[in-house]
């Protein structure tokens, strides 16, 4: 799939991340090209600018408007049209667990790892990381744009049901161990950069769906790592707002109702 | 001591499930031995409730003692787990890997959606246009993926992109059979066809396939009952 020939700019990086002083880790990562298409309310770019900033790895980040999309996305993913996009040194990876991993692989030299060293612990992180898209993500977004009250309360029950299943993760009761700040243990690993991209999507759930998802009776955990992991440095800057996202979902759903 | 003697794997199937003959390709490929444990999924056994408690489905791996559910998330730790043992199931090159596993989500996410559409649905512009879906990715497929001199879509051995794909490698003329017409021919995939004939040889896989015509007899009952159900 690499896109011979694809004519970039010298890279002049902007994301979080980017380091002025000049020891050898970062020098490796001055010398890449890193580039990620994405849009400020997608889950999936968020993911990947995320894990870009876990590892102190510098990268442009170009906002696509997806009513106008740009050449270089247009070419870029020919396949799936979707983004988001990590282009490395003009070589194209798409999907946002598959660029998480190749960003750890790649670059497993630089800054933490997010998958677990332990290879079961690792395929417990892909098997979290599989149920984030398939339950959480997948039903949520059943529920916003429900048609039917009865699609929407299958949708709704499905979602919460995989909440309070994130919810024991953090609690350990799903696997019999203790209590940790993060999914990834003591610090943020892989299903916590996977799940942190929807974060503000489950916050404005309330005003966008009527569905409380997140509460301190049911979900405390949650919400606590919610603070927690949007105070870190990796996070800080790129979290977007709440308001504004709910914002941009009402707008879209009433475009597309509209259409119908 | 022997590596193989420390350890104790079990899989947790059914014999109609594409995903478990997936794994059982994958164990074939590391030369593992494993006790197998048959699933009525109508009558699920407390084991399998207890080791996929989430989503209680087959198949699940067991290694010494430790569960790992999902067809995907197995073929990659049974790839970790013997490293340096058999065959490679993903490639060790992160931008190779990160291909394989792009073409891997393909198959699920893409391809089988419309082809079970196509199988499930009576005949008419409903079915049609199924049809059309899944020839339009299995095109894309064809195209994208260049086999070359390569035999399979991992090299020259079965890989992570040809276990994703490989169930329909006899479920689709199975499906062609049935409903009456086709939807690979060799005409317009012959990479694609070529493919299927030499998967279903390859070492780790002739072995390890399902009872065909009891396969056939369930599939006839699936559409059939589709059809009164409509």
């Amino acid at each position: 799939m690499a896109l011979h020939g694809l004519a970039s700019a010298l890279p002049r990086p902007i994301g979080f991340g980017q380091s002025t002083s000049l020891d050898k880790e970062q020098l490796l990562a001055a010398e890449d090209e890193l580039k990620v298409l994405g849009t400020w309310r997608s889950p999936f770019a968020l993911r990947v600018r995320l894990a870009l900033n876990f590892k102190g790895l510098g990268y442009e980040y170009l906002e696509e408007d997806l009513d106008n999309r740009s050449d270089l996305l247009l070419q870029s993913n020919p396949v799936t049209k979707k983004l988001p996009v990590l282009i490395h040194n003009g070589v194209l990876i798409c999907e946002s667990l598959v660029i998480l991993e190749y960003i750890d692989e790649k670059f497993a030299a630089i800054g933490p790892s997010l998958l677990p060293a332990d290879i079961y612990e690792r395929a417990m992180a892909r098997f979290w990381a599989t149920y984030i898209d398939s339950k959480l993500v997948a039903q949520w977004l059943k529920m916003f744009r429900a048609n039917t009250d009865k699609e929407k309360a299958e949708a709704t029950r499905e979602t919460i049901e995989a909440v309070e299943k994130l919810e024991g993760l953090l609690s350990g009761s799903a696997e019999g161990q203790s209590k940790k700040p993060f999914f990834g243990g003591d610090d943020a690993g892989y299903i916590d950069v996977v799940l942190a991209g929807m974060i503000a999507w489950m916050q404005g759930t309330k005003e966008l769906c009527g569905v409380e998802l997140l509460d301190a009776a049911r979900t405390p955990l949650l919400l606590d790592w919610m603070e927690r992991f949007a105070e870190l440095d990796a996070a800080k800057l790129i979290m977007p707002d709440v308001g504004n996202l709910v914002q941009f979902a009402k707008v879209k759903r009433a475009k597309m109702m509209n259409q119908n | 001591m022997d590596h193989q003697q420390e350890e104790k794997v079990q899989l947790f199937g059914m014999w109609a499930s594409p995903y478990v003959y997936k794994v059982k390709w994958a164990l074939s490929i590391k030369g593992m031995e494993y006790e197998y444990v048959e699933e009525d999924l109508g009558n699920k056994s407390g084991q399998l409730l207890e080791h996929n408690p989430v989503h209680k489905k087959v198949p699940v791996l067991v290694y010494n003692g430790r569960p790992v559910a999902e067809s995907d998330v197995i073929v990659q730790f049974i790839d970790d787990v013997w490293k340096g043992q058999g065959g490679r199931i993903l490639p060790e090159d992160p931008h190779e890997r990160a291909m394989a596993r792009f073409w891997a989500r393909f198959v699920p996410d893409k391809l089988s959606p419309p082809i079970w559409k196509w199988f499930t649905t009576a005949g008419g512009e409903e079915q049609e246009a199924a049809r059309e879906a899944a020839v339009e990715h299995l095109r894309v497929l064809e195209a994208e993926l260049n086999l070359g001199r390569n035999e399979f879509f991992g090299g020259d051995s079965v890989g992570l992109v040809d276990l994703s794909l490989g169930a329909l490698a006899y479920v689709i003329p199975m499906y062609e059979e049935i409903i009456g017409a086709r939807l690979i021919t060799e005409e317009m995939f012959p990479s694609l066809y070529a493919w299927m004939g030499r998967f279903l040889a390859a070492p780790p896989v002739k072995d390890h396939l399902p009872p065909m015509e009891e396969l056939k007899l369930r599939f006839r009952a699936i559409r059939e009952y589709f059809l009164k159900n409509a």
